[in-house]
Formats: structure tokens, C-alpha cells, sequence
């Protein structure tokens, strides 16, 4: 494993080749997908229920089910990371690709005090005393704006609103300075204004410290407003897979297309009521 | 995504270990004995006119007790009276218990109140004292006694019953139903006794082999059955004076050990069925 | 026919302190007129529709329905004019029942409408095609369909009843973006046609701007602005609507970032009504 922790802009951090998930019975989860991440930039992976993008997800994060048979590639950096035993991966894991879940009111240990919670696996990962990891847990706290981080660290989860609680992830995720930061629907769960923030809390992230992030997410909206590159799932393939602003006003794809035409504000999608009659009329037809 | 539940081909997964195939064997055996009633038995249980207190030996298997009466035949006799008994015990625990559960959990506030509070008073008393206490001011009578272990054993089934019935009740489905102008039967009928019936007849298949060990044990204290009436519970009261007469108490002593313990091995099975997690089966949710 | 009457609807909740839902809301709904309820989480608008259709019971204030009151569901049946009021809920998972078959709950919707007046409905197959279904799936269970499926399939029982309103608790927020839009036309659509009042409730303010002819939005138990929507949604008056339409991310590809109010802001509860 590389030892160097601050990736250069623009380095290809994760590469995804490939990758093919059975399940059993040999159904076909994942066919074949290919994904970069650089360092820097935020990759969305975006798609329907059932599409494979959080399977993609689990799968970079060695968290597939043991019933899943996994093949193709994911590069760390250059090292595989498909095939690893559990103990490679508690070395991967949460030190060098970290991850921030959807709900977070179940995404924090209810009973640890926030403090810990941060504190806990940096020690062990990173080999640093308590109060050297308080200090770093107090510092990234600051940076994801909760307000208060030294009185925060001896809090309890349930004592901060959803969006603080979501921010906290996001800290605990950073503090071992991870290349790689994967959030599965980050924001789906809070409310739009609270949303807002977070959205702008990782765009911030990816920028300053050069991190590689993996967004997952089924919302378009929050796609456009934070991602640089976009790729489209559906039944375990990529359907379209380029820079925002070309996937958003030029999709390439008709799957792309249909799905931002049925959406309020994309480009050429549904603006009045006339729109959306022409909707249901165009399904209604379909049916026929 | 919508396939239509298939059929199971073959017995769940949960009835095909050792333990519940043992139980339903040993459980339909005794049913047989029972149905079958003076048609096995050897000798008539209440005539007098064999050798007293004969060892097990040819002629009288398991021996003769102090009157000259068959120990064989006497407990295969047992069977009809402890079975139905018991059976019928259960069947109306459920029947009071369900209803008052029922009613507890759907009408709520003052209902549910009267209900608990009642639930909690006949909980409070130790359960055979109580059965003693209402058996000894009826008379020593079966009947007697199946109505005293009623008094104790329709609480538990009212309190699951009605915590079942709590969850149903506030379920969106029933909710719409009732907008929907149903009467408090047909809600009764068609949303709430689905959900209820599984839980409720593990309950009772689990609880006949308590039943049988309530009504033999008030039989033992001369709370129950009369003499001559063989039942397996007075059985061991008469070998207490005779018990260096082992064969006295130790057969109608297995023959209640074996009814429980079949019967708990059933109830377990049953609910390891309905349980979606452990029932093993292909379609929806797992069942009988 | 005057449709839907809240007037000064307070709904607490018991604890310690007790949480007051609902603040004094009065909101109208005319018989095919769409009315878009917004908000975000705890503002109060679930337990709005709920007060509505008597699933909860108000503290103060009053429901009523063409002038019947709305009375709270108790243990008596409901009476047959009150099934006038329908509610979609939000979980499609959770408001079929999962083991009779679709059309027999369609049917029961049918037959909610048959205790008013005994004349001829459309049979559950019809109203499966209605709501964008193959007729032939009423032999059906609901775990044989996706959760947009069986969300059309709640909605078509709540249409089969003939309602006068059919108030929906965040209808579509559990469903595929790309199905969204489509199923909130549908449900215009559908009321519209038959002459009833749509409360669509929802924490998505985009499609709720597609299909609502008035958009009211609701902060901490108060409906703090209301009015025709193209008003509202192209100028808000009310600090809290304002933010709220500036956060919502545009799938436009701009790369925009939604503006982000501090946390703990607190808005004024004073309403700005349009006219």
C-alpha cells in the first residue's frame, strides 16, 4: 500500500473496470461498469431504484453480501482492491476510501458521545494519542461548520438536528484523511434547506482537499448542482456517462433524455401543466 | 420484480428438522390414542380385576395398580381425557384472551385501560394458587377445573393479541380501509385477524403443553378429576402413597412429559414457519 | 357544494411540553381546485391532512366538508357521507393491504361510493386503466407490483370511492423521479375530471408547481404564504418561502449551488397572503 495521503488534482485516485456482480442464480446484478474518480472532482452515479448504482457503491467499499460474486477491477492507486480478505480491507476502509450513508439518524452510534465516535478509528488507523485526535476531531468539526466543536465532541447524536448530523459523518469520515469519499444519497433525507448546505459542504470539501468523491444519488437536481462528472445507471449498465453540463443539455442517450424530460427544470423538460398532461397522455398511449 | 408467488413443492424448511417431525409424530400419535379411545385399550380402565400392584410383566405391561386396575390401559385412557381437555383449554384462553386483546387494542383510551388493568390484576396472583384457589370454592370437577385454568390463562393471550392489534391498527392500509366506510367487523375480519392469526396459534400450540401440565397438576391436588377417572395427573397423586410401586407414577408421569414436550416441539416449529427470516421457503413471506 | 372549510385548525400532540402541530390553519379547498400544500419536515402539513380526514382529532378549531363537519374517525363506521373525504398515503408499501387481491381493494373503493347512491360504477379494471394500469392485473397481489404501481393502485382506490376531496400525504415522494410528475398529472387529472378538490401535500416544491393551481406553504404549524402558485413560485414574499425555493437544486446542469440558509435561522410567522 502507497504511504502518500494528499492526491494531486487530477489524478485518476479510483478506477473501476469492469465490474461484474452475480447474484444467485447467476442473475445479473452489475454488466460490466466502468468509473473514474479524480482526485478533486465529484463523480455522480445516478440512477433509478434497482439500477446498480448503490451496488457499485457497496462493491468499492468491500461491503457487497458474502451471497454476491464479484469480478472485474477497482484500483486504489494502483493496488486491486476486488478480492481482498477482511482484514486488507479494515486497512482500506474508513482510512482511505470513507463513506457517508443516507439516514442520519442511524448513520451515528446512538450511544458513543461525538467525540468518540470521531476519535475511535483515526487513533487505531492513523497511530495518534487522544488528545492529538480531539484536537484534529475539533479542527474538522469546525471546517463542516458545527457550531461549537469542543462542546460538540462531548455530545450526543441525538442531541444535533438531521443536517448537523450529516456534517458530523462527513467529519468522521475525513479525519483520516481519506483519497476516496463515497456518499450514498448524502442529502435525501434532510430537508431541502438543510440539504442545501451539505451539497455545499461537499463541493468545498472536493475542492480544498483535493478529495476523490463518489455521489450517489437518485436526485438530478442534486446531480447538476454539485457533480462534474455524471453517469447514468440503469439495470446494471452505464447508459451515459460524461461532464455535467454535457449529459444535462446534450444527452446522448434516449434513456437519458426520457428521464430528464419527465423532471420539472432540466432543459427540455416539463414546464407547465400542458407538459405534463402531454406525460401521462404519451404514457396512456403506450399502454394502448 | 413481479412474479407471482410460486408454490411451495416441498415441506418448509422449518418443519423438516428431527424436533418437529418428533413433535408431530408423537402429537398425532396421542391424538390417534384418544380418538380411538376403549378400541386400544387392553383392558377397561376402571375394572378392578387384576392382581394389585403387579409389577410391569406379561398380562399387564406396565404394571397394575392398587385396585387390580391396568396402569396401560389406564393411561392410555388419560389421553381422552387430558387431550380434549387441554385443547379445549387453549381454545378458549384464545377465544376470552383474544377478544378482550381485541378490543383493548383497537378501541383504545378507556377500553384499553379497563382491559389492562383487569390483565394485570389476574396476572399478579401466582397462577396454579389461583387455579387452586377458584378450582377448590367451584369443586373438584374437570370441568371445574378447565374453567379455573381459564381464569389464569387468558391474560397472556389478551396482552399479545392486543399488542398485535395495536400495530395493525395504526397501519396505513387499515387506515385507509376505514375512510373507506369499513364497519369495525369487517376490519376486524379481513385486516386485523391475518396479521393476528400466525402469532396466535404459535402461541396456543406452545401454551397446550402448559394447559396439560395446569390441568394435570390441579388432578394431582384433587382439584380436578374424580376417582375413578383415569387422567395422568390423579394417576401420580395415587402413586405418591404406593411409590416404591415405581411403575405407578413414572408412565402416567412419561405420558404427560411427552404430550408437553411434543407439543412445545410443534409450537416452535410453527413459529420458526411463520417467521420469514428462519421459514426458508420460496414465495412470499414464508407460512404454513 | 363548497369543498373543503379549515378554520382556525390547532392539533396538539401530548407530551411534555405538548407539541403543537398545527397553529391555527385555515386553508380552503374548492371543488376542482388543486391546492398545493409545501413545507419542509415537522412543519405540520402531514398532520394537516390527517386533521382532515379525521384520522386525528383537531384541539381547536373546525374541519368541515360541503358543510358536514368532518368528524374524527371513532369507533363507529364511517358514515357514508364523510367518505366523500380520501387520503393517498405516502408509503405504497404500507396502504394496500398485502394479502387480498388489487381489484377486490378497488372494489372496496366502488363500494364506498355505492352506499350514497346505488347507480352503475366502472369496474376495477376500468380504474386500473384509468391510473395508466393493464386491466388484466386485478387478479393481482400488491407485492407483484413496484411502488409506483401500487401507488396508482391507491389512488385508484381512493378515486373508486368517488370522493369530493382526495387529499395526498406527500403522494409521489416515495417514487422514481421520472414517474413523479407523471403520477401528480394523474392525480390532477382524475380529480379534476370528477369534479372534486385535490390537496397535494408534498415537501417537493417542483412538481407541486406543475399541478397546484394555489400553492400554500407552511412553517412550524402555520401557513405562512399563500396565493395562486405562478405568484408565489415566481415571487415570494415571505422570507421562509423564499429560501425555501432558493435551495432547491435545478436539474438544469449548471453546476448551480442551491443557496443555504445558517442552520439555525428562524423565520417570522407572520403570513404574506397574495391575492
Amino acid at each position: 500500500m502507497t504511504e502518500a495521503r494528499r492526491t494531486i488534482a487530477g489524478t485518476t485516485v479510483l478506477e473501476i473496470a469492469d465490474l461484474r456482480i452475480l447474484g444467485p442464480g447467476g442473475r445479473e446484478i452489475l454488466r460490466g461498469i466502468d468509473l473514474h474518480l479524480v482526485a478533486g472532482r465529484i463523480q455522480g452515479l445516478a440512477g433509478e431504484s434497482g439500477s446498480g448504482k448503490t451496488m457499485t457503491a457497496l462493491a468499492s467499499l468491500g461491503l457487497l453480501p458474502t451471497t454476491l460474486r464479484a469480478s472485474g477491477s477497482i484500483r486504489l492507486l494502483g493496488d486491486e482492491l476486488l478480492g481482498m480478505r477482511a482484514r486488507q480491507w479494515n486497512q482500506v476502509r474508513g482510512r482511505r476510501i470513507a463513506m457517508v450513508f443516507q439516514d442520519p439518524s442511524t448513520s451515528l452510534h446512538p450511544m458513543l458521545s461525538i467525540g468518540a465516535q470521531l476519535t475511535d478509528h483515526a487513533r487505531i488507523h492513523l497511530r495518534i494519542g487522544r488528545a492529538e485526535a480531539r484536537d484534529r476531531a475539533a479542527g474538522l468539526l469546525a471546517r463542516v461548520r458545527v457550531p461549537d466543536p469542543e462542546g460538540a465532541l462531548r455530545r450526543y447524536p441525538h442531541q444535533f438536528s438531521g443536517g448537523q448530523r450529516q456534517r458530523i459523518a462527513i467529519a468522521c469520515a475525513l479525519m483520516c484523511e481519506p483519497e476516496v469519499l463515497i456518499a450514498d444519497e448524502p442529502t435525501t433525507a434532510l430537508d431541502v434547506t438543510v440539504q442545501a448546505g451539505v451539497l455545499r459542504l461537499l463541493r468545498g470539501l472536493a475542492d480544498e482537499l483535493g478529495l476523490a468523491v463518489l455521489l450517489v444519488t437518485h436526485d438530478l437536481g442534486v446531480m447538476s448542482a454539485v457533480a462534474d462528472d455524471v453517469a447514468v445507471m440503469r439495470a446494471g449498465r452505464v447508459e451515459e456517462s460524461g461532464e455535467r453540463h454535457q449529459v444535462f443539455t446534450a444527452p446522448r442517450s434516449d434513456y437519458t433524455r426520457a428521464l430528464l424530460a419527465a423532471l420539472p427544470g432540466s432543459a427540455e423538460g416539463v414546464e407547465t401543466l400542458d407538459d405534463v398532461r402531454a406525460l401521462v397522455a404519451q404514457e396512456q398511449g403506450k399502454l394502448a | 420484480m413481479n412474479k407471482i408467488a410460486t408454490r411451495r413443492r416441498r415441506l418448509p424448511a422449518a418443519w423438516r428438522t428431527p424436533l418437529a417431525l418428533t413433535g408431530a409424530v408423537v402429537a398425532a400419535a396421542w391424538i390417534v390414542i384418544a380418538v380411538l379411545g376403549p378400541l386400544v385399550w387392553p383392558h377397561d380402565p376402571l375394572a378392578q380385576d387384576l392382581p394389585r400392584l403387579a409389577a410391569p410383566g406379561a398380562g399387564y405391561p406396565l404394571g397394575t395398580d392398587a385396585l387390580g386396575r391396568d396402569v396401560l390401559s389406564r393411561v392410555l385412557a388419560g389421553a381422552q381425557v387430558t387431550i380434549p381437555l387441554a385443547l379445549l383449554l387453549v381454545g378458549l384462553s384464545l377465544l376470552v384472551g383474544g377478544l378482550l386483546g381485541a378490543v383493548a387494542g383497537l378501541f383504545g383510551r378507556w377500553a384499553d385501560e379497563a382491559v389492562m388493568r383487569f390483565t394485570d390484576l389476574v396476572m399478579a396472583f401466582p397462577t396454579t394458587i389461583l387455579a387452586m384457589v377458584v378450582a377448590a370454592s367451584l369443586g373438584a370437577s374437570l370441568l371445574n377445573a378447565v374453567l379455573a385454568a381459564l381464569i389464569v390463562s387468558w391474560p397472556s393471550y389478551a396482552r399479545v393479541i392486543r399488542g398485535l392489534v395495536l400495530g395493525v391498527r395504526t397501519a396505513e392500509f387499515v387506515l385507509a380501509d376505514r375512510l373507506l366506510g369499513f364497519s369495525t367487523a369487517r376490519i376486524l375480519r379481513s385486516d386485523v385477524l391475518p396479521v393476528v392469526a400466525g402469532p396466535m396459534l404459535v402461541l396456543a400450540s406452545l401454551d397446550v403443553g402448559t394447559a396439560t401440565l395446569l390441568l394435570s397438576g390441579l388432578s394431582f391436588l384433587g382439584l380436578g378429576a374424580r376417582p375413578p377417572t383415569a387422567e395422568w395427573g390423579s394417576m401420580v397423586a395415587q402413586a405418591v402413597v404406593n411409590f416404591d410401586s415405581w411403575w405407578l407414577g413414572v408412565f402416567p408421569g412419561l405420558a404427560i412429559l411427552t404430550v408437553v414436550m411434543a407439543f412445545n416441539f410443534l409450537g416452535d416449529a410453527l413459529r420458526d414457519a411463520l417467521d420469514p427470516r428462519t421459514a426458508g421457503t420460496i414465495g412470499e413471506g414464508g407460512a404454513l | 357544494m363548497t369543498g373543503l372549510t379549515v378554520t382556525d385548525l390547532r392539533v396538539v400532540y401530548p407530551g411534555r411540553p405538548p407539541v403543537v402541530a398545527v397553529d391555527g390553519v385555515s386553508i380552503e379547498v374548492a371543488p376542482g381546485e388543486v391546492v398545493g400544500l409545501v413545507g419542509e419536515s415537522g412543519c405540520g402539513k402531514s398532520t394537516l391532512a390527517r386533521a382532515v380526514c379525521g384520522l386525528v382529532a383537531p384541539a381547536e378549531g373546525s374541519v368541515e366538508f360541503d358543510g358536514e363537519p368532518v368528524t374524527p374517525l371513532g369507533l363507529r363506521r364511517r358514515s357514508p357521507g364523510l367518505t366523500r373525504v380520501q387520503m393517498v398515503f405516502q408509503d405504497p408499501y404500507s396502504s394496500l393491504h398485502p394479502r387480498r387481491r388489487v381489484g377486490a381493494q378497488i372494489a372496496d373503493g366502488t363500494r364506498a361510493a355505492a352506499r350514497l347512491s346505488g347507480a352503475d360504477r366502472p369496474a376495477p379494471a376500468e380504474w386500473l386503466e384509468r391510473v395508466g394500469l393493464d386491466p388484466g392485473a386485478a387478479r393481482r397481489y400488491p407485492h407483484e407490483f413496484s411502488g409506483g404501481q401500487r401507488q396508482r393502485i391507491a389512488i385508484a382506490r381512493a378515486l373508486a370511492a368517488e370522493p369530493g376531496l382526495l387529499v395526498g400525504d406527500e403522494p409521489i415522494s416515495s417514487l422514481d423521479a421520472s414517474t413523479q410528475a407523471t403520477v401528480a398529472g394523474l392525480m390532477r387529472e382524475l380529480t379534476v375530471a370528477a369534479g372534486a378538490g385535490l390537496l397535494f401535500i408534498s415537501h417537493d416544491l417542483s412538481v407541486v408547481r406543475l399541478v397546484a393551481d394555489r400553492m400554500v406553504v407552511m412553517y412550524r404549524g402555520r401557513i405562512v404564504e399563500s396565493g395562486p402558485t405562478a405568484q408565489v413560485w415566481n415571487g415570494p414574499r415571505h422570507p421562509y418561502t423564499q429560501a425555501l425555493l432558493g435551495a432547491v437544486p435545478l436539474p438544469d446542469g449548471l453546476g448551480t449551488l442551491p443557496a443555504a440558509p445558517p442552520d439555525d435561522v428562524e423565520y417570522p410567522l407572520e403570513p404574506v397572503l397574495h391575492q
